[in-house]
């Protein structure tokens, strides 16, 4: 039964419809409002047109010549410089130029205002050049819908990948496999199998081996009934021993050796992640400009640190507490909870945390809000992670950690493009409330996945023994320390390229939208790449290799920006660009990888993988806030070029020393 | 057949999710495309009062140019004709709020004058705040337009109702064209898939089964073992050693005295004939 293919039809089928009807929507809303907009400028010219002839007309009145009128450049070009729509004022008497203000002869299409003279004759016209800026605003906004059509269109393809695995894919590999157990049991239990086109089909099984099943039983009986009429007779052992057999032959079919278990599918997770992650940053575009904005109630902080350092304190906090949650969920009594008690838990904290940052007042209820949402995320991404691990075989884990790789940066991509939008149209606070709403569906998909009782930490994960003894393995064990140094350092470099240097790095020649627009390269990497470099990646000596090959890849684009020069804009957009992609592909295939090589390490065999993940998730976010720090100081010496450069070399030397370390790894075959 | 009706279809679980996500997804892309056009529209549409009140601003900064005081210009005469006539009102103020020219005496305002150049709306006005610099490029005073959204609304409001239209146009054509195709390409051949399989297995066309993932060994087994047995075939003395399992049983056999195989002799003959009755009568009764 090829469920898969059919799933996979509904998914193709209902995205391609989807996307096909968001585009054409789109465009027939552009089309509309863009024909607006330009109504709307030109009236606008037009009545700043007549605007400029009512003040003429003034001196028009007292019989002065036109060309007579003093200063009328100078008025014309203060009028020009506080409009940005237009490119030129001219006025024209008798076909001939009399004044004029420009900014550039192009334009798109020109207004045009009559001035009338005393008897209201037409003696000239004020002609109104629209701006190529028109244009360029247009296709920016454009631009700006393409971008969410795409981010809706990932939103899409994570539901249906959910709804076609949940309700198509996994309904038709179950009944297969009921069937199948009702067969090797000959049993007529169908497990509770809910498919309605099943049902026949396990129906008939079921009666089938029913029959089966009783022609054993009246088997044994006969057999029983023979047994006992030779014992009747004279002594023969033998061929009562002869008869026993059969019977023993016979109920052997009868045990039930096979036990049936609903498939727990480890691609599940992807609609929670992606939807917690699309919630808890929606507000990451203004952050930094709320806090400003509650930096206006004082509080005992603002004497102590300046502004600039105040903004900033909501998201160092968040990332301390994210770093330090992790280690007490994964470490204390919270690391053998059920994973459904567990992201139920982080919910509620994540809604009490959203709906406080949306009512607080100032500084430091921004900050505890932030402190108790970075306990909700850390213990949802421990879990998700840790499901994803338990319910992978050895050989897919890699490939099933870079689909949670996909719904993290989608969640990511998402939430800054929405937020934005709704920022811009409610206010601040409302983002918080739509994010605490959002974590409603994040339930319904949690119940839906994780409710289920065969949903629980799997034995070889769940940590065995304290801290201490993990701690004590830990640092006996080179590999588990290597790929640790490996992931602080990627993390460091990740954050303090992306995060801090490309935006210096860019922002003399752009606007902040373009080096969004740049940015954004990074997070499309991370959702369309995962999936497919990954496919193939099943043994460790396979993980180290494409761990080897992506980072120095990375690390030979960082540091050739040492040695160019970026004399244009364009070679700074496509020297920042590549960088983000050459990071997007490293992280794709790097992140799911050094997990499945911490899965392999001693320690882990020893105590567990619950523990060592938390505590190695915790370090990924030391390494990403020491990134910012590291290339700052860098920057500050060398200036941004090169510490870019330098950043590339470390994380060239951090892959030679993993290499070092780690090149003898290679799959057990006893896995975990 | 009770329990049938608690099983959904595969055709209603398709459609519903279909019908869901489309509708919810495209509602969403929907409201996030509209209020992003309408924000455009809207700034577009106060953008004119900027500009005449960039003017105004010149005007003003041009008088006190020469050290005159905002306090002591004469308003009236500078700004004639200059005001937009459909503003709701037009205030300039000091760097303290302190309002030195209204247009329209008898409308009250409370809202505060931002220093700052940026717009503010409530329910039913916006405000552009226009700030008013000296030569020394600090800040003396405010320019603040107020302006009726009324009549932006209006115009605003009949482009959202054409595109909520328009979504609702293409939700209507989309889906029941949706609908076709999924039935057609997925729900049918799936279910007569499942049919044939049903079909199949009725059929004992077990090989052909085994290709989709049925296994059927164990049932092909006990079906074999149900007819060795109650075929007598496991009593016969000249044994078939391709069965399995019958070593041990062999073995068993040639070990037996000759007495014993007499009498192994008489209950086969019993045992066949018994059982050649039994599935005779079965088998009619089918």
């Amino acid at each position: 039964m090829n469920n898969r293919q059919m799933a996979q039809k509904f998914l193709l089928l209902i995205f391609f419809f989807m996307a096909i009807s968001q585009v054409l929507y789109t465009y027939q809303n552009v089309r509309m409002f863009r024909s607006q907009y330009n109504v709307l400028t030109d009236e606008q010219a037009k009545e700043l047109g007549e605007f400029i002839q009512k003040q003429l007309s003034y001196g028009l009145k007292y019989n002065i010549p036109l060309e007579r009128l003093g200063k009328v450049n100078d008025y014309l070009n203060g009028i020009l410089k506080g409009t940005p729509d237009l490119s030129f004022i001219d006025i024209i008497k008798d076909e001939k130029l009399v004044f004029t203000a420009a900014k550039s002869r192009d334009s798109i299409r020109k207004v045009e205002v009559l001035i009338a003279g005393k008897d209201d004759q037409v003696i000239a016209s004020i002609q109104l050049g629209i701006s190529m800026e028109v244009d360029r605003h247009s296709k920016r906004m454009l631009f700006d819908l393409c971008t969410i059509v795409l981010a809706v269109l990932i939103l899409t393809y994570e539901l249906l990948l959910f709804f076609a695995s949940r309700f198509i894919y996994i309904p038709g590999k179950e009944a297969v496999v009921a069937a199948n157990t009702q067969l090797f049991n000959l049993t007529p239990l169908n497990h509770g199998i809910k498919s309605f086109e099943f049902y026949y089909f396990l129906s008939e099984i079921g009666n089938t081996v029913e029959i089966t099943r009783q022609k054993l039983f009246w088997l044994v009986n006969e057999l029983k009934k023979l047994s006992l009429s030779v014992e009747k007779g004279t002594q023969k052992d033998k061929i009562i021993e002869l008869i026993n057999r059969q019977k023993k032959r016979v109920n052997e079919f009868a045990v039930e050796k096979k036990v049936f278990r609903p498939i727990i599918h480890p691609s599940h997770a992807r609609p929670i992640v992606f939807t917690f992650i699309l919630a808890a940053n929606l507000h990451s575009s203004f952050l930094p400009l709320f806090a400003k904005d509650l930096l206006k109630i004082p509080t005992f902080l603002s004497g102590m640190f300046s502004e600039t350092i105040l903004m900033g304190l909501p998201i160092s906090a968040y990332m301390i507490s994210v770093a330090l949650s992790m280690i007490v969920f994964g470490t204390g009594s919270f690391k053998n909870m059920r994973p459904f008690t567990a992201i139920s838990l982080s919910l509620l904290l994540s809604f009490i945390g959203f709906i406080f940052c949306g009512i607080s007042q100032n500084i430091i209820h921004l900050i505890l809000a932030r402190t108790i949402c970075a306990s909700g995320l850390a213990l949802i991404t421990l879990h998700c992670r840790q499901f994803v691990v338990d319910h992978s075989s050895q050989e897919n884990v890699t490939f099933y950690l870079a689909g949670y790789t996909t719904a993290f940066a989608g969640g990511m991509f998402c939430s800054i493009v929405l937020g934005g939008i709704i920022a811009d149209y409610f206010n601040y606070r409302i983002v918080y409330f739509f994010s605490a709403f959002l974590l409603l569906f994040v339930f319904i998909f949690t119940f839906s996945v994780f409710s289920n009782k065969e949903v629980t930490p799997k034995k070889e994960s769940v940590t065995k023994g304290s801290f201490a003894i993990y701690f004590n393995h830990f640092i006996k064990d080179r590999n588990a320390i290597a790929i640790t140094l490996h992931g602080v350092v990627t993390r460091m470099i990740f954050v303090g390229f992306l995060y801090y240097s490309i935006p210096i790095f860019l922002k003399e020649r752009f606007s902040f939208s373009d080096i969004g627009r740049i940015m954004m390269l990074y997070g499309l990497t991370c959702i369309f790449l995962p999936s497919f470099l990954n496919r193939n990646v099943k043994k460790i000596k396979q993980s180290v290799g494409v761990i080897l090959a992506s980072n120095n890849l990375l690390g030979l684009v960082l540091v050739s920006f040492i040695f160019i020069k970026f004399d244009t804009p364009l070679y700074m957009a496509i020297a920042a660009s590549l960088g983000t992609i050459a990071l997007g592909i490293s992280n794709s295939v790097t992140f799911p990888s050094q997990i499945k090589i911490l899965l392999n390490t001693q320690t882990v065999k020893q105590v567990g993988s619950h523990t060592p993940m938390a505590v190695y998730q915790s370090l990924e976010k030391v390494g990403s806030a020491l990134g910012p720090v590291v290339f700052g100081a860098l920057a500050s010496y060398y200036g941004i070029n090169k510490a870019i450069g330098m950043g590339g070399a470390l994380y060239l030397a951090n892959t030679i020393i993993f290499y070092i370390l780690c090149k003898n790894l290679s799959d057990d075959k006893e896995s975990v | 057949m009770r329990e049938n009706l608690f099983r959904l279809k595969l055709r209603t679980k398709v459609l519903l999710i279909t019908t869901v996500i489309l509708i919810s997804i495209q509602s969403f892309n929907s409201i996030l495309e509209i209020a992003f056009l309408y924000n455009h529209l809207e700034s577009n549409s106060i953008k004119k009062y900027y500009y005449v009140g960039n003017v105004i601003k010149q005007k003003l900064e041009k008088s006190m140019a020469f050290g005159k005081q905002l306090e002591s210009l004469n308003f009236s005469r500078l700004l004639k004709d200059t005001i937009p006539t459909e503003v709701e009102n037009f205030y300039i103020s000091d760097s303290d709020e302190n309002i030195l020219f209204k247009q329209f005496e008898e409308k009250q305002y409370s809202n505060s004058f931002l220093l700052d150049f940026t717009t503010t709306k409530n329910n039913m006005t916006y405000q552009v705040n226009i700030p008013l610099h000296n030569k020394s490029t600090k800040t003396i005073g405010n320019i603040v337009i107020i302006i009726s959204n009324a009549q932006i609304r209006d115009r605003l409001y009949k482009l959202i109702k054409e595109a909520v239209i328009n979504f609702l146009i293409m939700i209507g054509i989309i889906l029941p064209i949706l609908y076709i195709i999924l039935i057609v390409y997925i729900d049918r051949p799936y279910t007569s898939k499942i049919k044939k399989i049903t079909q199949r297995f009725r059929n004992k066309e077990y090989e052909s089964l085994d290709l989709e993932g049925i296994e059927l060994d164990n049932l092909v087994a006990a079906e074999a073992l149900i007819e060795h047995i109650s075929t007598g075939n496991w009593l016969n003395l000249d044994l078939d050693k391709n069965i399995e399992n019958e070593n041990s049983i062999t073995a068993l056999i040639e070990s037996m005295s000759q007495d014993e195989k007499d009498t192994l002799k008489e209950i086969i003959r019993d045992w066949v004939t018994i059982k050649k009755n039994e599935n005779s009568s079965k088998n009619g009764k089918k």
